[in-house]
């Protein structure tokens, strides 16, 4: 690729600010950073970065104002970063538009992953990788989209009309966290709402079905309060 | 604090006592209009009416029903039920009498009712404020070490940098790193107890699958404790659980960590869920030192760590941790229990209750 991708980072605490950019430019992007909102959206706006990495407890701007903002022009790929005090805060951001969150205190490696994912998915047409036909490994899962089936080690795991929707859904996604709100939707309709009961049985079935334990989960982790992520594709 | 200014406002409104003292007099009304209308004698009409006053002065909060209570009785008897019958007497034995004594009735009970009412709300705040108050000791006294490392590690790198070794440097570092996980932790931990005392603060307790919790706690877990190996178990059936679903994760995590804190292995920890009749049992198991017999009994009540003959590194953190896990169990209307198994090593374990509650 020519040229190092650009990477913003929109938080307040300078300190925090800096170890993300070192982090950054030493796994290869350029970093740029903005500490209020204002800043960061004539950021957005002026030089064009490939991603955003934006801090929900911003001072002079709600965190989710940006989100708001950009996704109404820009599929640009948002990785917000909250605090464990703003644990409802992420949920509303992903359903806000953001791509992925992170919680603070996080790893090198966790920070690089969520990265690497959210420019992935919009560097693929529509920000889904693969479309309605072949499969999706990872591990010894296989999706099929053409068959409509989940095989785990070879194996047809039987899985319903539904669950199969779920895994499916999710494995388009891979690497990314799904809001219960989002899955339910693209599940039951728009209509569906509130109750996410019905998703929590289905997955505890479908973890029966693919998982070795499924207090152990290789495939499908779950996010507390938040949603689902597949492990990444092979 | 605020219970001073909920328990002493002796004229506070309220639908529920005024609901009570109505349907005591309409009570007490219609039975001496039956037994009136049954023999015709009046006698036991003031009788009556004192036992009202004293259920309404008992099951009200404050004066105010107790009066209000009393004044209508006094009405009620006079103008119905004492000759001359619908109409009022006021002579000597008629009026004055039956208020006063209706009236030292309802003040007398209403002030002995609250009394005992505010000295159990005042013994409860103690207790909490103790268990406070040793939390924070703890805590105070356990933060210091960590953070003196710290400032220490990051001087000497700033002004003797170039005389370490490479090894030397990350080791440093290494230690600083985990001193300030330890730290972070230990803050995420007095965040959740302000989030349980706080006020006005209560649970956010949603319906959740228990299996995903202890999941997502066994890997963020293994994040930390790359190594080590537990073996989780859940049953067959899913367990939905009203819970506030970060502070469980924490209170798991944390009987996992003390496992390999405490216990001294990283191996042959187990982490079990089961269902016992309407509660759901967490258990942590390990093959570990164990606990040391003398600090069982007061296990969870956060006592101050350094008590320990050996005063080694590894005694902090425990009683914190526990007192918080209980805490958080205790909040959520559930047990925590802890032991040492016959064979070696600790059993913690904790059961939470399947239905919602109803407060």
């Amino acid at each position: 690729m020519a040229g190092k991708q650009k990477i913003l980072v929109v938080e307040d605490e300078s300190s925090i600010a800096s170890f993300i950019s070192a982090i950054l430019e030493a796994n290869g992007f350029e970093a740029m950073t903005a500490h209020g909102g204002r800043e960061a959206y004539s950021a957005i706006t002026s030089h064009c970065p490939d991603a955003v990495i934006l801090d929900l407890g911003l001072p002079d701007m709600d965190g989710m104002k940006i989100i708001r903002a950009v996704r109404e022009w820009s599929t640009l790929p948002i990785v917000v970063v909250s605090a464990r005090t703003h644990e409802r805060d992420k949920v509303e951001a992903l359903d806000a538009g953001a791509d992925d969150y992170i919680t603070k205190p996080f790893g090198t490696s966790e920070l690089m992953a969520r990265i690497r994912t959210a420019l992935r998915h919009t560097h693929t047409s529509g920000g889904v990788a693969g479309g309605d036909s072949g499969t999706f490994r990872t591990g010894e899962l296989t999706v099929d989209y053409d068959k409509r089936r989940v095989f785990v080690s070879g194996e047809d795991a039987h899985l319903t009309q539904n669950e199969y929707k779920i895994v499916s859904l999710l494995s388009k996604f891979a690497g990314r966290v799904l809001t219960y709100d989002v899955i339910i939707r693209e599940l039951w309709g728009p209509g569906a709402g509130g109750d996410n009961q019905i998703l929590r049985v289905n997955m505890a079935n479908i973890r029966r079905k693919i998982e070795k334990n499924p207090a152990a989960p290789e495939y499908i982790f779950t996010e507390v309060g938040v949603g689902y992520r597949m492990r990444e594709g092979n | 604090m605020n219970m001073r200014k909920k328990g002493e406002k002796p004229f506070r409104f309220s639908w529920r006592d005024l609901g009570v003292t109505i349907a005591i007099l309409a009570a007490v009304s219609g039975i001496a209009l039956l037994l009136w209308n049954f023999d015709g004698s009046d006698v036991f009409a003031p009788m009556l009416f004192v036992t009202a006053v004293f259920l309404i002065a008992r099951y009200t909060d404050g004066y105010l029903y107790g009066v209000i209570g009393a004044a209508v009785s006094v009405v009620a008897v006079n103008f119905i039920f004492t000759y001359p019958y619908f109409a009022f007497n006021f002579t000597l034995s008629g009026y004055p009498i039956t208020f006063i004594s209706l009236f030292v009735t309802s003040v007398m009970t209403s002030t002995m009712t609250t009394r005992i009412k505010n000295q159990e709300k005042l013994r409860l705040e103690a207790e909490k404020e103790k268990t406070r108050a040793n939390l924070l000791r703890a805590v105070s006294h356990d933060l210091r070490t960590p953070l003196t490392s710290i400032m220490g590690t990051a001087t000497a790198l700033i002004e003797n940098g170039d005389k370490f070794t490479r090894e030397q440097e990350t080791r440093l570092l290494t230690e600083s790193r985990d001193d300030a996980e330890w730290l972070l932790r230990m803050v995420e931990n007095l965040l959740s107890v302000t989030r349980i005392n706080g006020e006005g603060a209560s649970l956010r307790e949603e319906e959740e699958a228990a299996e995903e919790i202890v999941g997502e706690a066994v890997m963020k877990f293994h994040k930390r404790f790359p190594s080590s190996e537990v073996a989780v178990s859940v049953p067959e059936e899913l367990l939905m659980i009203p819970m506030d679903a970060i502070l469980i994760e924490q209170v798991i995590i944390n009987l996992l960590e003390n496992a390999v804190i405490h216990g001294g292995r990283e191996d042959g920890i187990s982490l079990s869920l089961t269902r016992s009749g309407d509660r759901a049992l967490f258990t942590v198991e390990d093959h570990g030192k164990g606990i040391p017999e003398n600090r069982l009994p007061r296990l969870f009540e956060g006592t101050l760590p350094g008590e320990d003959s050996d005063g080694s590194d590894s005694s902090r953190n425990m009683g914190i941790g526990l007192a918080v896990c209980h805490t958080i169990v205790k909040a959520h209307g559930g047990e925590m229990t802890a032991e040492n198994k016959k064979e070696g090593g600790a059993r913690v374990a904790f059961a939470l209750p399947l239905e919602k509650r109803s407060i």
